[in-house]
């Protein structure tokens, strides 16, 4: 491995996102906030770690990024941004501690969108819109959005793109990288200022507007409020919300499509046809199920019941309702949604829709071949034959995935921590969901979790954002031998 | 600006080497193979969109953006197949240009049926080997011979034999003004370096210098090596680059003999050669070699399939002192092996294809551009359009990019080999040596 060259990078990828920093600083300036300072520091503290690593490891050959390097990069970019993210908490005294800025920073990036901070009304505009900011940067992934407005990177950005983006059925739109790093960042902020426009019209300010529009279509969650968008009570708000937080869970190659006036490709995609399915059946589900027993109208738990569904499947967190207090049914259908995630694709997080997919129709074809032993089968995806080594990939991943969740939940008990508290956290922090049952439930947060357990989630967070194989990598000593 | 979309077919060693080429470019690089092996090897080095499947056939081509492609480079190992993909590429998707590797001599020699496919041009690999052969055997102990302005100047690789004078003085010191000779590149076994005037030479470097046609002799007696014109050539290997060779140096009345291991191939040189000396027999058969007094020939080309045994028998002639020995090597991989086993030339059928390709799909502002030491540096031919910042500026003036050098100027078809005091004018013709990656910054001074 290259370590000096992956330092390079991650110096200009620190360089690249210190910039973003600006933006709340600049907010702040012009509202004169009191967390003008913290993000004005934690600018130049970004700035000149990425210039400092950037100019110590320059080196005058140009090398070739590899395979393996390029997930040394994406990770420890990663790690670098979130602890680079977390001065302004840390800096403004919002935050307690380093373990809780470091946990608020992570959360954001990854768009987990889980928050330790007990009353967002106490925060400075500045950190809030920061914290909005770091999930809209990490949602579409901060190395594609570097590759989108950075050519730096060069022909080694294919590899750091492999590492950020997992190749399942991700199909390549332009046969440059940067063309299609370049074309994904047109419809996420695309779409992202539509929202705000529309929340606006809706009749949310334009500061929370633009907050929320950055943590929906990044699929993250914060809201600026800490009863999240319940706060607004504003029905227009929800709706547009729900279908916005629906958009950003699809794969984004099919808006690429779609803008391009081929809505055919919706139709033909197998995967979005489920992730309608499933979203379809669970509202029906939790709306009959909350019904009568939390709700007298028909209409406000249909209303209520999309609004959680899609904000858990797409893995956003927003909360219009405290789903704690709704029946078992509903809460362990909420509880099994984290795992689904979005499509892939898209902004959103969890195991992702086509790696179901894909292992219920394998389960199906060995039921078949149990009546059939000698039917020739195949498994096919929107009419393409899906190789063995894919389907290896994705049993792999499950099992890395189920595994992480049960040693961090084991810890997560070790530590003291309840029993849905525990489970329900690690499934949410793995799936990038943020809300999750019991002491960390939408109406509460994360300020009660010990220390340890904080960092237990940050592993599974960031674990779970880069999908798995990318940071376990790295704690895999063949990764290290020459 | 729309980047331009070029359609490889075929993920082979040309299909890679093109690829590689170009998407290091501002070019959209589309590869189609049926193999996903291939593809798969290509997916982790390059920057190109994959697809798999049969290159001629229409919803192929169309899932690899035909509709929007600008050319379309056919170079299957299949002739067939090619000729398909160009047929479907032009009936179906009316791509301008499309190029075939066509191997079979009677395809590729009836411009009618090329016409009709649709394929403009077709490049023969063995052809283009053989004409680089001669290129080689033309100027005494050159190691790499490229053409550019239609032959006018030539870029020409010299091995620095261990009697030169060159050896061991540093450049500035050097007297090469009569003629002018200026050092382009320095290839030392793995190693390239655009020379500054700090660098010296060592025994067995190839220096690849920029040189008028009418100078080459004066060039090379300056550098150091024999100008005596070659007569006697012996070529291992009587394949079509053998024959092809053979056929031509004949009709420039050398003295030729071939040895070729099969009888019934032999026969057929028999049929088609006149005057050429048919041997049959093992090309790596030290006494067979000694009976037909290989020390006596000036050139010994082993241009046979087996690169092996063309390593071997090359190496056998070096040590009967033989001053040129020509080896053809197919594999990539054994390329800067051989390099360094001191045999003056070697070089691979598929390389030269993929460079003679990429001669026909430049665009803008560079004119052509061949590839040196697999692949790890460019001479590019290109054009100062008014208006660029380089023009009125002394070259000494001009901030090129890092490890770069303009090696000569052409104006008004006049060649020029420049010093530091010279300027460059509108629309002077440059020839460049740079280390690869450097295309796109060049392309930005020139515009």
């Amino acid at each position: 491995m290259n370590i000096v060259l992956v330092f390079n990078l991650t110096g200009i990828i620190l360089l690249f996102s210190s910039v973003f920093v600006l933006i709340p600083f600049f907010a702040s300036f012009f509202r004169a906030g009191d967390d003008m300072s913290a993000l004005g520091i934690s600018f130049l503290a970004t700035f000149f770690a990425g210039l400092l690593l950037y100019f110590l490891t320059k080196s005058q050959e140009k090398i070739e990024l590899k395979h393996r390097d390029g997930f040394a990069v994406v990770t420890i970019s990663w790690m670098a941004m979130s602890f680079f993210g977390s001065l302004p908490y840390l800096l403004s005294g919002v935050a307690l501690s380093f373990t809780d800025a470091y946990f608020e920073s992570m959360a954001g990036f990854t768009t987990t969108g889980a928050s330790v901070f007990r009353s967002l009304e106490e925060v400075p505009d500045g950190i809030l819109l920061w914290r909005s900011l770091t999930q809209w940067m990490g949602g579409m992934g901060i190395i594609v959005f570097s590759l989108a407005i950075l050519p730096l990177l060069g022909a080694g950005g294919m590899q750091l793109f492999k590492a950020e983006v997992p190749e399942i059925g991700v199909e390549k739109l332009r046969p440059r990288i940067i063309d299609m790093a370049k074309s994904l960042w047109y419809i996420y902020a695309g779409l992202t200022a539509l929202l705000a426009l529309l929340l606006t019209v809706a009749g949310m300010t334009v500061f929370d507007a633009a907050c929320h529009s950055f943590t929906t279509m990044a699929t993250g969650g914060f809201s600026t409020k800490s009863a999240s968008v319940g706060h607004f009570q504003n029905t227009y708000v929800d709706i547009i919300i729900t279908v916005f937080m629906f958009l950003a869970g699809v794969n984004f190659s099919l808006h690429f499509y779609a803008l391009r006036g081929d809505f055919s490709k919706f139709a033909r995609s197998s995967e979005f046809k489920f992730y309608c399915l499933v979203i379809l059946c669970s509202i029906i589900v939790v709306t009959f199920n909350t019904y009568n027993t939390e709700y007298a109208s028909f209409q406000e738990s249909l209303r209520y019941a999309s609004f959680q569904v899609v904000s858990i499947v797409t893995t956003t967190g927003f909360a219009t309702a405290d789903y704690e207090i709704w029946p078992v049914l509903s809460q362990m259908s909420i509880l099994c949604l984290m795992f689904l995630g979005g499509m892939v694709g898209s902004t959103g997080g969890g195991m992702k829709q086509v790696r179901i997919l894909l292992m219920l129709k394998q389960a199906y074809r060995e039921v078949y071949h149990l009546i059939h032993p000698h039917a020739v089968s195949a498994l096919k995806l929107n009419d393409r034959n899906i190789p063995k080594e894919t389907l290896g990939g994705i049993w792999g991943f499950l099992f890395l995935f189920v595994l992480i969740s049960i040693v961090a939940i084991l810890i997560m008990s070790a530590l003291g921590v309840d029993m849905v508290t525990s489970v329900s956290t690690v499934i949410s922090s793995m799936s990038n969901v943020g809300p999750a049952l019991g002491e960390a439930g939408p109406a509460e947060n994360y300020a009660g979790i010990p220390d340890a357990g904080k960092w237990v989630l940050v592993f599974c967070m960031l674990a779970g954002r880069l999908e798995i194989y990318t940071v376990v990598l790295l704690f895999m000593p063949i990764f290290w031998k020459k | 600006m729309v980047p331009m979309r070029i359609i490889i077919v075929g993920a082979g060693e040309v299909g890679f080497q093109l690829a590689k080429v170009l998407s290091a470019e501002n070019i959209e690089v589309v590869v189609i193979d049926k193999s996903k092996e291939k593809l798969k090897r290509i997916s982790e080095e390059l920057d190109v969109a994959l697809v798999e499947g049969e290159g001629g056939a229409p919803s192929v081509l169309e899932e690899a953006g035909a509709n929007q492609a600008d050319i379309l480079l056919a170079v299957t190992n299949i002739d067939e197949a090619n000729m398909i993909a160009c047929l479907v590429a032009k009936v179906m998707f009316q791509i301008p240009r499309n190029v075939a590797r066509i191997r079979n001599l009677e395809y590729f020699s009836n411009e009618v049926l090329l016409n009709s496919l649709g394929i403009n041009p077709a490049i023969s690999p063995e052809i283009e080997a053989a004409k680089a052969i001669i290129r080689l055997i033309e100027v005494p102990f050159a190691a790499d011979v490229d053409d550019f302005e239609y032959g006018k100047i030539k870029i020409i690789g010299f091995r620095i034999p261990s009697d030169s004078k060159l050896i061991g003085k540093a450049f500035k010191n050097l007297d090469l003004t009569k003629p002018k000779v200026l050092i382009g590149a320095i290839q030392r076994s793995d190693l390239i370096i655009i020379p500054s005037g700090n660098d010296t030479l060592k025994k067995d470097d190839i220096i690849f210098v920029p040189v008028p046609l009418e100078n080459i002799d004066a060039v090379c007696s300056s550098i150091g090596g024999t100008t005596t014109p070659v007569k006697r050539i012996m070529i291992v290997g009587g394949g079509r680059i053998g024959f092809y060779v053979a056929k031509t140096m004949e009709e420039r009345n050398l003295s030729v003999k071939i040895i070729e291991h099969d009888s019934e191939r032999c026969k057929f040189l028999l049929k088609s050669l006149n005057k050429s000396v048919i041997l049959h027999g093992d090309g790596s058969d030290q006494k067979l070699l000694e009976e037909e007094n290989i020390n006596d020939m000036d050139v010994f080309a082993a241009i046979s399939n087996n690169e092996e045994l063309n390593i071997m028998a090359s190496l056998l002639a070096k040590s009967r002192g033989v001053k040129k020995v020509i080896t053809v090597v197919n594999k990539t991989d054994y390329l800067p092996l051989a390099n360094n086993l001191g045999i003056e030339a070697v070089l691979s059928p598929r390389l030269i294809t993929a460079d003679t390709i990429l001669k026909y799909v430049r665009s803008g502002n560079i004119l052509s551009l061949t590839t040196i030491a697999e692949g790890k540096a460019e001479i590019m031919e290109a054009e100062a359009k008014e208006g660029s910042v380089l023009i009125g500026k002394t070259l000494r003036e001009v901030e090129l990019p890092k490890k770069t050098l303009i090696g000569a100027i052409i104006r008004n078809n006049n060649v020029i080999i420049p010093s530091g005091n010279d300027k460059i004018a509108g629309n002077d013709k440059l020839i460049i040596f740079t280390l690869k990656d450097s295309i796109r910054q060049v392309e930005k001074l020139l515009r």
